[in-house]
């Protein structure tokens, strides 16, 4: 009972224990955050690249290429029809994207795919600007994961035009209210922003209450307490009067209201466009019936590389007509503004661009003889969310690069030049709802099959190089595991600098039992055991943890799942912006924790406590009562 | 009347420096219950040592210190016996618990803990041993019982000081009330009045004579002031680590 006791009162009668509870509490908090931030990151980098090339990739790393892909996908079709959902050959040409118009050349990966299977396999159709996100607007909203599947669509449709027409309302009455404010002489008295940081002037104040009570009948402090004290009690009134004051002194957030209103206003009006064109072209009865009718009435089921009329110059010869292309969105042509958003001034839709393929031999060498150059016209633009795939890919049609490259010849097949057409790739989507673990068990029985195919088809693949099949995650293990590790070392350097909380705790601690001496004397001396005096000490370095450690999660928690509210009022205060969209690849700063993870440090913080008051623990278990007792 | 506590041939040194210096060299002291023993002696005469050893907050060395400084251990084993028990059999357990329930100690410096109040002050003693789920049940009765002592002791206005904003005379009179909680048989006494005024310390001495009278308290006061010794039963002089004269009985029945 006595150690539960004196626990208690030596932590709320000693003021010191604030400071290792505010080194437990700060340290949490920057453990959870920077956790929790790069954990997102993970996330997100592994949500950007699953679906982006299909579940399970068939391939090999000969730039030349492979043949009887289309005998290939038919007999796994065959032999998996219960488990392959789609598949799709891809062609890859090393080469160059030259812009006439700007005397612009960038270095491309020039991929051939087919748009109708490829956007069966992967998201490729959902990743499109043009053809799918946007096609009636400009300002863009780039949701990685759009909604595939009609009923999706359609909840997704009715959601979106709800929420948008809200938030149209509510940043319009806003607007309204601060327009009145600023062109009336009385001062605004709603402020759209919330100010609740003047309530960082209470801990303050509380603090003030706490140090200055219980001061009756003792003696005066020193003048440098009292200095410090006013310093304090001055920051703190100077905190709330600031917090109340602030809107009015600088009515900034006007800009932010009137670009929340701007966005709102966006974002309605194309949530109302797309679901208007779906209500007008709604069946009697209000529903659909066929399963794609709504998918088939909202954006195009097949993204395509046709080129706009526009772009074909009157009286031209339509043999001689450019092929289309898909270029990845972060090619540095597109400027990318603070906030994200992309810069779609230059017309994508119809712009020349000559694309240059230098086909690999078989020996892996240049065929420099036979590069190829093509006109194309850009016709729309990809946005996957995997910054090197937005920013080297160029798409064009499968044949056409399969041409270019040297991997397809028109030679009739009775020539002696003849050669089976090849590809790099072939991409297979699995069924839907296929689990992880079934995924890979599938993989090795396709590796098998497919292992059987190529030693049946000679001269498919380079003599000694075979296919490699592997999973999604398998193919994208190092750029996952690069980002994963990164958070891995970050948790460790920080967990290594948390360290310095176990020093911070021990050498307070190891203060107060020096100062104790002589308590820890009177303790035994009315009967309490060394154990019981050392567990004063670890139940004492215990609640410090638990104190620390709550707050530290309360506060951690709420400020990662507040970062991006954080961060935007850091903007509007100061100007800066802290996630430039224009360098980071995600649009929001990951905001979700992972309540394990918490729960983890939360203990860690606990463990902490104790294992930094062991020490004095042991040293005050140690003391010997009659030194402790004898002098005052 | 039996004998509550005896020491016996008790030895005891300490390091000082290079050299060991022998503090006690074969005290043999006992002590009746009901009976008020001063111990007097000069400074560094080691009567606060022997307190310390007879309350089990120190062991006694095992013998003198021979021509080598290093003990040698004595024909008759140094022991100190409480109602017959000897000490060094029980543990630092039976120790622990003898200090919390048969010994209560008075210091000089009152040594109260600074962060807790009167009451707590006083309870701290009545806690040791309780459970603390079990706090919740007995605290009322241990509660009354430390408010009807400091109450006794002329303190019940000061419950919820701290000990900061009390003055000499009223600490020690809260150290007596935290050393009579558990009721012990015997009290200690290091110099109660030491630090005192001689008014404050007369109060105090007041209060220890009537525990003694009223109560029939067994106490062991150390002192070097003859005034307070003149107050007990008798009087056991300390010079050179041994007992000067044999205690003088200042009641029929004395030693």
């Amino acid at each position: 009972m006595y150690k539960l006791f004196l626990t208690l009162r030596f932590l709320t009668r000693k003021k010191i224990v604030v400071f290792p509870i505010l080194v437990v509490w700060l340290c949490l908090m920057m453990m959870i955050i920077v956790t929790s931030i790069m954990g997102g990151f993970v996330t997100r980098v592994r949500e950007a690249n699953r679906d982006l090339e299909g579940d399970i990739i068939i391939y090999n790393d000969a730039g030349s290429g492979w043949a009887y892909y289309d005998e290939l996908q038919d007999a796994l079709k065959k032999q998996f029809s219960d488990k392959i959902a789609a598949t799709t050959p891809v062609v890859r040409g090393y080469g160059l994207m030259n812009l006439p118009d700007f005397n612009q050349t960038f270095f491309a990966q020039i991929t051939g795919i087919d748009p109708k299977t490829r956007s069966e396999v992967s998201r490729f159709r959902q990743t499109l600007f043009r053809q799918y996100i946007s096609p009636e607007n400009t300002v863009q909203d780039l949701t990685p994961r759009l909604p595939a599947t009609t009923e999706e669509l359609q909840a997704y449709a009715r959601q979106r035009a709800d929420a948008a027409e809200q938030q149209e309302t509510q940043a319009y009455h806003q607007f309204n209210s601060l327009y009145s404010d600023l062109t009336s002489d009385t001062p605004p008295t709603e402020h759209p922003w919330p100010n609740f940081w003047w309530l960082l002037g209470l801990p303050v104040l509380a603090l003030i209450v706490f140090l200055r009570r219980r001061r009756r009948g003792r003696p005066p402090r020193s003048v440098l307490h009292g200095f410090f004290t006013v310093l304090i009690l001055l920051g703190g009134l100077a905190v709330l009067s600031l917090g109340f004051c602030w809107p009015v002194m600088f009515p900034r957030t006007f800009i932010l209201t009137e670009d929340a209103v701007e966005r709102a206003t966006n974002d309605a009006n194309r949530a109302r466009i797309t679901y208007n064109t779906a209500l007008a072209k709604l069946p009697p009865g209000g529903k659909f019936t066929a399963p794609d009718q709504l998918a088939a009435i909202l954006v195009p089921k097949i993204p395509s590389f046709a080129v706009p009329p526009t772009a074909v110059p009157p009286g031209a010869d339509p043999d001689d007509a450019p092929d289309g292309c898909i270029v990845g969105i972060q090619f540095p042509l597109f400027s990318r503004d603070k906030r994200g958003n992309f810069d779609r001034s230059l017309d994508t839709g119809d712009m020349p661009a000559l694309l240059t393929i230098v086909p690999i031999s078989g020996r892996g060498s240049i065929e420099t003889r036979n590069v190829n150059s093509a006109r194309f016209v850009i016709v729309d633009d990809s946005y996957t969310g995997v910054y090197d795939v937005d920013s080297t890919y160029v798409y064009a049609p499968f044949e056409k690069v399969q041409y270019m490259a040297g991997m397809r010849t028109d030679k009739p097949q009775t020539d002696p030049e003849w050669f089976p057409p090849r590809c790099n790739e072939v991409l297979v989507r699995l069924k839907p709802g296929t689990p992880a673990n079934d995924t890979r068990l599938i993989r090795k029985q396709m590796d098998d099959f497919v292992q059987d195919f190529v030693t049946h088809h000679p001269g498919m693949t380079r003599p000694g190089l075979g296919l490699k099949v592997q999973t999604w995650d398998e193919k994208q293990a190092r750029y996952i595991g690069a980002v994963q590790n990164e958070k891995t070392m970050i948790t460790v350097i920080l967990g290594l600098m948390s360290l310095v909380v176990l020093v911070v705790i021990f050498l307070i601690f190891y203060m107060i039992v020096l100062e104790k001496t002589r308590d820890i004397g009177i303790i035994k001396a009315v009967g309490g055991s060394t154990s019981g005096v050392a567990l004063i000490f670890l139940n004492y370095g215990l609640c410090v943890g638990l104190v620390g450690g709550v707050l530290g999660v309360i506060s951690g928690v709420l400020f990662v799942t507040h970062t991006n509210q954080i961060h935007e009022w850091i903007y509007h205060m100061t100007g800066h912006m802290i996630w430039d969209r224009s360098v980071y690849l995600f649009d929001r700063i990951p905001d979700e924790y992972n309540p394990w993870e918490v729960l983890m440090y939360f203990l860690l913080a606990l463990v902490a406590g104790v294992v930094g008051a062991l020490i004095p623990a042991w040293v005050a278990a140690l003391e010997d009562p009659v030194k402790a007792v004898r002098y005052e | 009347m039996s004998d509550l506590i005896r020491l016996q041939n008790i030895h005891k040194a300490y390091w000082m420096g290079p050299d060991r210096v022998s503090v006690l060299r074969g005290v043999d002291l006992s002590v009746r219950e009901g009976e008020f023993v001063a111990i007097m002696g000069a400074s560094g005469s080691g009567k606060s040592t022997l307190l310390h050893i007879a309350g089990a907050l120190d062991t006694p060395d095992l013998g003198p210190i021979g021509p080598e400084g290093k003990v040698v251990p004595a024909s008759t084993a140094p022991e100190v016996f409480f109602r017959d028990q000897p000490l060094s059999t029980m543990g630092a357990g039976g120790r622990d618990h003898l200090r919390t329930h048969d010994f209560g100690f008075v210091f000089q410096f009152y040594h109260l803990v600074p962060e807790l109040n009167v009451l707590e002050n006083v309870l701290l003693p009545a806690m040791i041993d309780a459970p603390a789920y079990l706090a919740l049940f007995r605290a009322r009765p241990r509660k009354n019982e430390a408010l009807d002592l400091i109450e006794s002791f002329g303190l019940a206005n000061r419950l919820k000081h701290r000990p900061s904003q009390l003055s000499g005379g009223e600490r020690q009179r809260v150290a007596i009330a935290r050393a009579l909680i558990n009721n012990p048989p015997l009290l200690l006494a290091d110099e109660p009045t030491g630090n005192l005024d001689a008014k404050t310390g007369q109060t105090i001495l007041d209060v220890l004579l009537t525990l003694h009278k009223q109560k029939g308290q067994t106490i062991l006061l150390v002192t070097h002031d003859p005034h307070v010794a003149a107050l007990a039963d008798r009087t056991i002089h300390l010079a050179d680590g041994r007992i000067k004269q044999p205690g003088v009985a200042n009641f029929p029945g004395g030693v």
